[in-house]
């Protein structure tokens, strides 16, 4: 795995530098500011697999940073992993916001960074299998990726819209205050099943990408979060006092996806049928695991799922 | 050998200690000025944040180094220096005072 590592303090890139190394990966580059960073990877084809920002850098800080590297087509997907000493929530949401994939705290602890680039290593070779597995179905009828039914469809377009697996970290991060006052609340496309197998992988990446941008319309614009979890569902954090009803949530939803109507009439391609699940909030004696509410919120979409599909 | 939480990685962090430890001694020493200098007035902005960045720069490796309690203090000043919380300098000195008591402490015990 390449890695850049950028932090203003040498010292601590020699450290981070020699438990990287100790932990078996060598192939560490270091640099010292956002600029040097950009000058890199704008002057070259240099290729990172991973990158790990200082937030409080001087001049340009690491969410800076962070947004300008996601700005560069080749590093869209790219793991980006955010290590600073602060803690703050606001931090936390605008690393996020950014496009982080992770969050690390200072100081540096071995047992840890092993555990998150385990992770990020496990993400990477599944997203090189889901590579390979969209450009072997390239037989759509309109050009571009054609995903398979349960694959991850980026949704870089979309305002708020981060990576499933960034969405779990964030949710780590927040501790436990921070953690009871989200809800995950799931959105479901009922029908995509038929949609998929009807109209093939790369109009049902289109079509997942128009309900997320309504979605998006629909969440309060300061602290939008949503991610694509395959099979055609969503889910969006939500804070609990933001918390729409699930049926406004949801008649809302529809009313934006009803704009489509016209549209998907000429392109003879089935509307997208929403479905809006629960709002599933973390209880004080679960916070162990504070990601498992998205966990149960994808799950109870897929219950409701099986409830249309055997009414439909 | 594969490592694991209940064998956790071996990192040999000898040949930097040196280094970290003549790094605290040089932002103990800087510390030291400014508090001396404010002494029966108050440190200028850009000597508040000069402490709140050495403080910040001792928190993000002081405790891998096996100096934890350092990092907590580093961090107390941290906090107490932010740009958003900025206290009285009667408030904030004995919090740095009590990072740079163990900063001696641990580059005494060093030798």
């Amino acid at each position: 795995m390449k890695i850049l590592a950028v932090d203003d303090d040498p010292d601590f890139l020699d450290v981070f530098e020699t438990v990287l190394n100790g932990l078996g990966h060598g192939d560490v580059t270091r640099m010292g500011s956002g600029r040097e960073v950009l000058d890199l990877l704008a002057t070259s084809e240099a290729n990172f697999d991973l990158f790990v920002l200082d937030i409080q850098m001087p001049e340009m800080d690491g969410i800076q940073l962070c947004r300008a590297i996601r700005a560069i087509d080749r590093f869209r997907d790219t793991p980006i992993i955010m290590n600073t000493a602060m803690g703050d929530r606001e931090n936390v949401d605008a690393a996020f916001a950014a496009g982080a994939t992770d969050y690390l705290t200072k100081p540096v602890d071995p047992v840890e960074i092993k555990a998150r680039l385990g992770v990020i290593s496990r993400l990477l070779n599944e997203r090189e299998l889901a590579k390979k597995s969209i450009s072997q179905g390239q037989s759509d009828r309109r050009t571009g990726p054609s995903y398979g039914f349960e694959d991850g469809i980026p949704l870089k377009r979309v305002e708020g819209a981060i990576d499933l697996f960034a969405m779990g970290n964030y949710l780590k991060t927040l501790g436990m205050f921070r953690a009871l006052s989200v809800c995950a609340v799931a959105v479901s496309v009922s029908n995509a099943r038929q949609i998929h197998d009807l109209e093939g992988g790369y109009v049902f990446g289109e079509v997942m990408i128009d309900v997320a941008t309504c979605l998006s319309d629909c969440l309060n614009p300061s602290n939008r979060m949503l991610a694509y979890a395959g099979s055609g569902i969503f889910v969006c954090l939500v804070s609990r006092t933001d918390l729409p009803e699930p049926e406004r949530l949801g008649d809302q939803l529809r009313q934006y996806v009803m704009e489509f109507e016209e549209i998907y009439r000429d392109l003879d391609i089935q509307l997208p049928v929403i479905s809006v699940g629960p709002a599933i909030q973390n209880r004080a004696m679960q916070l162990g695991s504070p990601s498992r509410i998205i966990d149960e919120a994808i799950a109870s979409a897929k219950s409701s799922r099986a409830r249309y599909a055997s009414t439909a | 050998m594969p490592t694991s939480v209940f064998n956790p990685p071996q990192i040999d962090l000898e040949g930097l200690r040196g280094k970290f430890l003549d790094r605290i001694t040089e932002r103990c020493l800087a510390i030291e000025c400014i508090v001396v200098g404010a002494e029966g007035t108050h440190p200028t902005e850009v000597e508040r944040a000069q402490i709140a960045h050495y403080a910040h720069k001792t928190v993000g490796v002081a405790a891998t180094f096996g100096y934890g309690t350092l990092g907590e203090r580093a961090r107390d000043v941290e906090r107490i220096m932010s740009p958003n919380d900025v206290p009285d300098w009667s408030t904030a000195r004995p919090v740095i005072n009590a990072m740079l008591q163990e900063m001696e402490r641990i580059l005494d015990d060093a030798g």
